[in-house]
């Protein structure tokens, strides 16, 4: 078995994850983990592989995301169309489930890129050394680090079903 | 010893903290309530953005078309999932295997011969066939093809700039009569070393060999829809086939001032890809429902970036409805009537 086979059978499925919950894109997520195996391969001997990998493809993101805000933004304008034209037949189980996403969603995006960063890949199962090396950070202030994003992120999702509800709320008072 | 702090409290739950001073955490936890109160709300926290997290791997579909599944899982995709292997897909890798068959059909120089019913063929473009060997005139003679030995520019291979990871290129990102030009000149194409483009192309022509029969079969009502190679691509999309498969809502095009949907057409339906057992049927393509007894419908994808989906009803013409990357309005005729309608692709239901 080649370092490339074995380190996309390790690798591909826990990256692909990170990757789709960080930029919301399945497909995009896909080719930046397909970038950054090719970058591996090109690199030769890394000492460290997941903290590396990991590393690459943040790194990847985020130049991406500099690159292309544009494109994005578009994206999330046809979204909310698509969610628009969904409001006017409902499907209560696939709203609600979508409603959810899209608040985790904005919930995430509201954290800064390095709490966001570290908290993905945290979840990913990337100890406090590895994420340490990912994002440059020192490994005592991972604790830190994570502790705050997770606090944010529990947050911003309440005040964001808070605001949902109250919006709800304020319709159905106005319909009666 | 002072109080924890949250950071502290937060790498002791993740079991980062060395066995010491994870001890004495325990420790005072244990004897102090204010750490205990914070230690509990640490783990209601975890616990919480562990959940958040975890509903974004739900991935609501856009407008049509999406990459993929609107709730594609992650985990435990399968190769042929990975590798994105569509209908359109195989269509294009059953025009560029039939491409390269005819061109070493036509480059032999003994043309007089006739190749033997099922004899396997080796189209191997590097290597040329030997001079003895017997091959085709005119009339189209059934060719089985081994495909192990079939080396082919997957239609899904792409070519990545390692300096600019999102700017790929795609080497199908052309219409297909292009694409069945380049496979015309298939033999001066070499496939890229690498073992998993490899094994793309080869689970794609394999793929070819069963989609093509489908592909090829076109029904009555679908059979004068043009595929139109020119379509614009959709944003978003960096397929060079579009994906059709998923659940799509329909709605009246308000917009072009048609109050109502065209009649015959349901409010839902659901592609899927087509199925080893509706392969067998020449009249399906594949699993598709829709939301109301009464609309037996089949789907072809036309192009990369065109669908056909034709729905049949008891009482009137059958209608057909043209879906288009990137355009959530789709173009219904029934006879010589055509007007316009939205399609919202939506989640699938569980």
């Amino acid at each position: 078995m080649t370092d490339l086979d074995r380190l996309f059978r390790e690798y591909h499925q826990p990256l692909v994850r990170y990757l789709t919950r960080r930029l919301g894109d399945r497909d995009w997520a896909e080719e930046v983990a397909q970038e950054t195996f090719l970058r591996a391969v090109r690199q030769g001997v890394i000492v460290s592989e997941r903290s590396w990998l990991f590393a690459v493809a943040t790194n990847l993101i985020r130049d991406e995301a500099r690159r292309d805000a544009r494109r994005r933004k578009h994206l999330e304008l046809l979204q909310q169309q698509a969610r628009a034209e969904e409001a006017v037949e409902p499907e209560p189980l696939t709203i609600e489930r979508a409603q959810e996403t899209a608040m985790a969603r904005r919930a995430i995006e509201m954290l800064t890129e390095r709490d966001r960063e570290a908290l993905l890949m945290k979840e990913e199962g990337l100890d406090y050394n590895e994420i340490a090396a990912a994002l440059e950070l020192s490994v005592a202030s991972v604790g830190t680090t994570l502790a705050r994003a997770r606090r944010r992120l529990v947050e911003a999702y309440e005040s964001l079903q808070e605001s949902a509800a109250h919006k709800e709320g304020r319709g159905s008072h106005a319909a009666s | 010893m002072q109080h924890l702090d949250e950071g502290t409290i937060h790498a002791w739950l993740d079991g980062a903290l060395p066995p010491l001073e994870a001890e004495q955490v325990a420790k005072h936890a244990a004897e102090c309530s204010t750490c205990a109160a914070a230690v509990a709300d640490a783990r209601g926290v975890i616990a919480g953005s562990a959940r958040i997290v975890s509903a974004l791997d739900d991935i609501p579909a856009g407008v049509i078309p999406g990459g993929g599944r609107a709730t594609a899982p992650v985990v435990g995709t399968s190769l042929w999932r990975r590798l994105r292997f569509t209908p359109g897909r195989a269509a294009l890798a059953a025009t560029i295997l039939l491409a390269v068959s005819a061109t070493l059909t036509l480059r032999s120089p003994d043309s007089s011969s006739v190749i033997q019913k099922d004899k396997a063929v080796d189209v191997a473009p590097s290597k040329p066939l030997p001079k003895s060997t017997p091959t085709p005139t005119s009339a189209p003679v059934p060719v089985r093809v081994t495909l192990d030995s079939v080396k082919l520019p997957g239609p899904s291979v792409r070519v990545v700039n390692a300096a600019a990871p999102r700017k790929l290129e795609e080497v199908t990102n052309a219409p297909q009569a292009q694409v069945a030009e380049r496979g015309r000149a298939a033999d001066a194409v070499t496939p890229r070393d690498s073992t998993r483009d490899l094994q793309k192309v080869r689970a794609t022509a394999q793929a070819a060999t069963a989609g093509a029969s489908s592909v090829a079969a076109v029904p009555p009502a679908v059979s004068t829809m043009t595929a139109n190679a020119n379509a614009p691509r959709a944003l978003g999309v960096r397929d060079s086939v579009t994906t059709f498969e998923g659940c799509y809502r329909l709605s009246a095009d308000s917009s072009a001032g048609l109050p109502e949907m065209p009649r015959g057409l349901p409010t839902r339906f659901t592609l899927s890809r087509p199925s080893t057992e509706l392969r067998a049927a020449p009249q399906r393509f594949a699993e598709a429902r829709a939301d109301s007894v009464g609309f037996p419908i089949a789907w072809q994808q036309l192009s990369a970036t065109q669908a056909n989906v034709t729905f049949g009803s008891r009482s009137a013409r059958p209608v057909s409805l043209t879906l288009t990357a990137g355009s959530s309005v789709g173009v219904a005729s029934s006879g010589d009537r055509t007007s316009t309608v939205r399609v919202i692709r939506s989640p699938c239901p569980p």
